[in-house]
C-alpha cells in the first residue's frame, strides 16, 4: 500500500468517541514553540494527530508561530542587509580613499603612533618650483618642524611652524631635478618629539 | 482624515498583512480561514485597546501583532473547548477527508482500513507514533522537521522507519499491500 493509499484512509478514518486526550492548550502551545523535552512533545504531538479538533488548534497556533518566525527572518536580513550595504559603502570609501592615495593623497595612518599624518605631497611626487606641504595635526601638539632632506640625509630645509601647512621652493641652476625626502616632525608640549616617516619626493628647480 | 481614522485605517493594514501570512502558512493544512478571522477581530480590539494612535501604530513591529494572536488564539481555543463541551460535532465538520473526495462504498472502504491504521498506530512505540500520525495527516517530512526541531533527513529516516513499524503492524491486522484481507 502506497503512503499516499495510508493518507488517504487515515485521514477518512472516524473519529474517536471524543477528544478527552487531546492535550491542553498549553501543552499544543510549548509543542509549537518547541519548549520541553523531546520526549513529551514527541507525548503530545500523538495527542494531537490523535484527535482532529486539536489537530485544527494545532494548525492555528502553528501558522501564527510560522508566520511571526518568517517576519523575523525577514527583519533579520533586514538588517543583515543594512550592514551588508554599510559595509559596502565603507569599502567603496575605503577604495575611493585607496584611489585617492594612488593620485596624490595620502590617507594611509602614520607608522609612527601620534605622528604627524602627510598629506601632501603625494609619495613620490614630482612638482617643479614652490611645493606646497600638507599635514593633518597631531592633537595636543605645540607646533610642527618640517624637514627636506636630500637622499643622502642631509637637512635643506627646516621650516618651524604651528600651522599643518607649509611651502618649500628649491634654489639652483633652472630645470635640476633631484629627489628629496620629506619628514613632518610634531612637538609635544613635553618637549618630546614624533616624527612622521619619511617621504620621497622629486623636485624640479623651476 | 481625523487621526483616529488614519490610527484605524493603520492598524487595519497591519492586521490584515499579518492574517494573510498566517492563512498563507496554514492553508495547506487543516488550518481553518474563519478561526484566523475570529483570532484576528480579537488581536484587532487587544491592539486598539493598547496603543490606539496612529503614530504608536505605525511604529508597532509585526512581532507584537503576532504575540498578541498567539495569546488570542490560545483563549480562543480555550473558549472553543468549553463550548464544545457536551456537544457533538457532526463527522462531516471534523472528517479530514470531505465527502466529495470519497463517497459510497469507497468512503466505507477508506474509513473502514482507517480505523485499521488508527488501532495499528496504538501498537508502534510512542516516541514514534506522533510522526507518524503528522505525516498520515498530510504534513511533509520537512515541516515535521521544522515542527520538532529537527533536519529535514532526521523527519525523513524517523517517518519511515515508522511507516515501516505501522506497515507491519497492519499486516498483522489482516492489511497487506493490496489493502483489507
Amino acid at each position: 500500500m502506497s503512503d499516499e493509499e495510508l493518507r488517504k484512509a487515515y485521514q477518512a478514518r472516524r473519529p474517536g468517541a471524543s477528544d478527552g486526550g487531546a492535550p491542553s492548550p498549553e501543552e499544543l502551545q510549548r509543542l509549537v514553540t518547541r519548549e520541553g523535552a523531546e520526549a513529551e512533545r514527541l507525548r503530545t504531538l500523538d495527542r494531537v494527530f490523535a484527535s482532529k479538533n486539536a489537530e485544527r488548534e494545532f494548525e492555528l497556533l502553528r501558522a501564527i508561530d510560522q508566520a511571526e518566525r518568517s517576519a523575523e527572518a525577514r527583519s533579520r536580513w533586514r538588517r543583515v542587509g543594512s550592514l551588508a550595504l554599510a559595509a559596502s559603502v565603507l569599502l567603496a570609501v575605503a577604495g575611493v580613499l585607496t584611489l585617492r592615495n594612488r593620485a596624490g593623497e595620502p590617507t594611509r595612518a602614520p607608522s609612527v603612533e601620534g605622528a604627524p599624518l602627510q598629506l601632501l605631497p603625494a609619495p613620490d611626487a614630482r612638482v617643479t618650483g614652490g611645493v606646497p606641504f600638507l599635514w593633518r595635526s597631531v592633537p595636543g601638539a605645540r607646533g610642527y618642524r618640517l624637514e627636506v632632506l636630500t637622499d643622502a640625509g642631509s637637512v635643506v630645509t627646516s621650516i618651524q611652524t604651528s600651522d599643518t601647512t607649509a611651502s618649500y621652493t628649491p634654489s639652483g641652476a633652472s630645470g635640476t631635478q633631484a629627489t628629496y625626502r620629506w619628514v613632518v616632525v610634531a612637538l609635544l608640549p613635553e618637549g618630546g618629539e614624533v616624527a612622521s616617516p619619511p617621504r620621497r619626493l622629486i623636485l624640479v628647480t623651476p | 482624515m481625523s487621526p483616529a481614522d488614519e490610527a484605524s485605517a493603520a492598524l487595519d493594514a497591519l492586521i490584515a498583512r499579518c492574517a494573510d501570512k498566517v492563512r498563507l502558512v496554514g492553508q495547506a493544512h487543516r488550518l481553518d480561514p474563519a478561526d484566523v478571522d475570529e483570532v484576528f477581530q480579537e488581536v484587532r480590539i487587544r491592539v486598539w485597546k493598547a496603543v490606539g494612535e496612529s503614530e504608536r501604530i505605525e511604529g508597532l513591529p509585526a512581532s507584537y501583532v503576532y504575540r498578541t494572536a498567539e495569546s488570542v488564539a490560545l483563549d480562543f481555543i480555550r473558549r472553543r473547548r468549553a463550548r464544545r463541551a457536551g456537544t457533538t460535532d457532526p463527522i462531516e465538520t471534523i472528517g479530514g477527508l470531505e465527502a466529495h473526495e470519497l463517497q459510497g462504498p469507497d468512503r466505507l472502504a477508506a474509513s473502514e482500513l482507517g480505523d485499521l491504521i488508527e488501532r495499528s498506530l496504538g501498537d508502534l512505540a510512542e516516541n514514534r507514533r506522533g510522526v507518524v500520525r503528522m505525516y498520515l495527516a498530510g504534513y511533509g517530512t520537512g515541516e515535521i522537521g521544522a515542527a520538532l526541531g529537527w533536519t529535514e533527513a532526521k523527519a525523513r529516516n524517523l517517518v519511515y522507519r515508522g511507516l515501516a513499524d505501522l506497515r507491519a503492524a497492519l499486516a498483522s491486522h489482516g492489511v497487506g499491500a493490496e489493502g483489507i484481507r
